[in-house]
């Protein structure tokens, strides 16, 4: 992209000339991309790390939704507080407590 | 016993199968097919994130990083674009993701540039050489700046594509393209005042 700089557009035009590191060697290069490959398959966490922000600030408020419409279904209210949950959701846990 | 050659009857057959069909058996998990693919296209991710690199096994590490991501990825590819595009698109933002993370780790290190050695082998080379000073001044300039900064001059000004191209690339808009472009440019040229470098 030309811009009529006098001190920018020459150094651009004699670095773009320029490759920095050659030309790849092709030596190993399918063997290495194999290799890369066969572990290449994403695990749960990779998953779910490379969701975004974006995802998850749109699936917030579906899990919000989801947990209200569970707890009215069960308990036929809306649990107070921290405490609340917990004592709520321990019932339905199969534990002795 | 065989009266001819099957490797090769195989192979001549293989290079008439177009490019379309070797992307729709990659898609489908055929490793072969995206093996051919990627030795086809790497030369000009090489080409791409030779700008990136520091050293050229950073530079190696990050060519096979992003051939991985094309694997990964596959499945996101329509096939109403050109493949060259979505492997592009892929391999840039992939570079600027390389930049931001490598960031803070850059800012601490010295450029090396490989073929300086090289080319002090051959001193008549004066052309040689007066690329390689341009590019290690640039370099200079570059690692300076934000790595969206870094991103739109390294397409618009070293690789020489157009303000339409770049943006489908990093997936920005054109006028974006354009305001960061006058604005990376625009701190260039304090740099190369504040460091004292002659035109």
């Amino acid at each position: 992209m030309n811009t009529n700089d006098p001190i920018l557009d020459p150094l651009f035009a004699e670095a773009r000339l320029h490759q920095p590191f050659g030309e790849p060697s092709s030596f190993g290069f399918e063997t290495r991309l194999r290799a890369a490959l066969a572990v290449a398959t994403p695990g749960f966490t990779e998953i779910f790390a490379s969701l975004s922000w974006r995802f998850a600030a749109a699936s917030f408020p579906i899990a919000l939704a989801a947990f209200v419409f569970l707890a009215m279904r069960h308990q036929h209210i809306l649990p107070d507080g921290v405490g609340g949950i917990v004592t709520q959701w321990a019932g339905l846990l199969p534990l002795p407590i | 016993m065989f009266f001819f050659d099957t490797s090769r009857a195989t192979r001549k057959v293989e290079t008439e199968i177009p490019e379309s069909e070797w992307v729709a058996r990659a898609m489908k998990g055929d490793e072969d097919a995206f093996v051919r693919l990627a030795a086809h296209y790497r030369p000009r991710i090489w080409s791409t994130a030779s700008r990136f690199a520091r050293t050229r096994p950073e530079l190696e590490d990050l060519v096979q990083d992003l051939l991985v991501k094309l694997w990964r990825g596959l499945g996101s590819y329509r096939s109403d674009a050109p493949f060259e595009h979505w492997v592009m698109t892929v391999a840039v933002r992939g570079c600027y993701d390389f930049l931001r993370s490598n960031r803070r780790r850059r800012e601490s290190e010295t450029l090396v540039d490989p073929m300086e050695r090289r080319d002090d082998r051959d001193p008549g080379d004066e052309r040689a050489r007066s690329r390689r000073e341009a590019w290690e001044t640039v370099s200079l300039l570059l690692e300076r700046l934000e790595a969206k900064d870094r991103l739109v001059i390294t397409l618009l000004d070293l690789e020489e594509r157009g303000v339409r191209e770049t943006a489908v690339l990093t997936g920005w808009t054109e006028s974006n393209v354009k305001v960061r472009a006058h604005r990376a440019r625009k701190k260039m040229r304090e740099f190369f005042t504040e460091l004292g470098l002659e035109p």
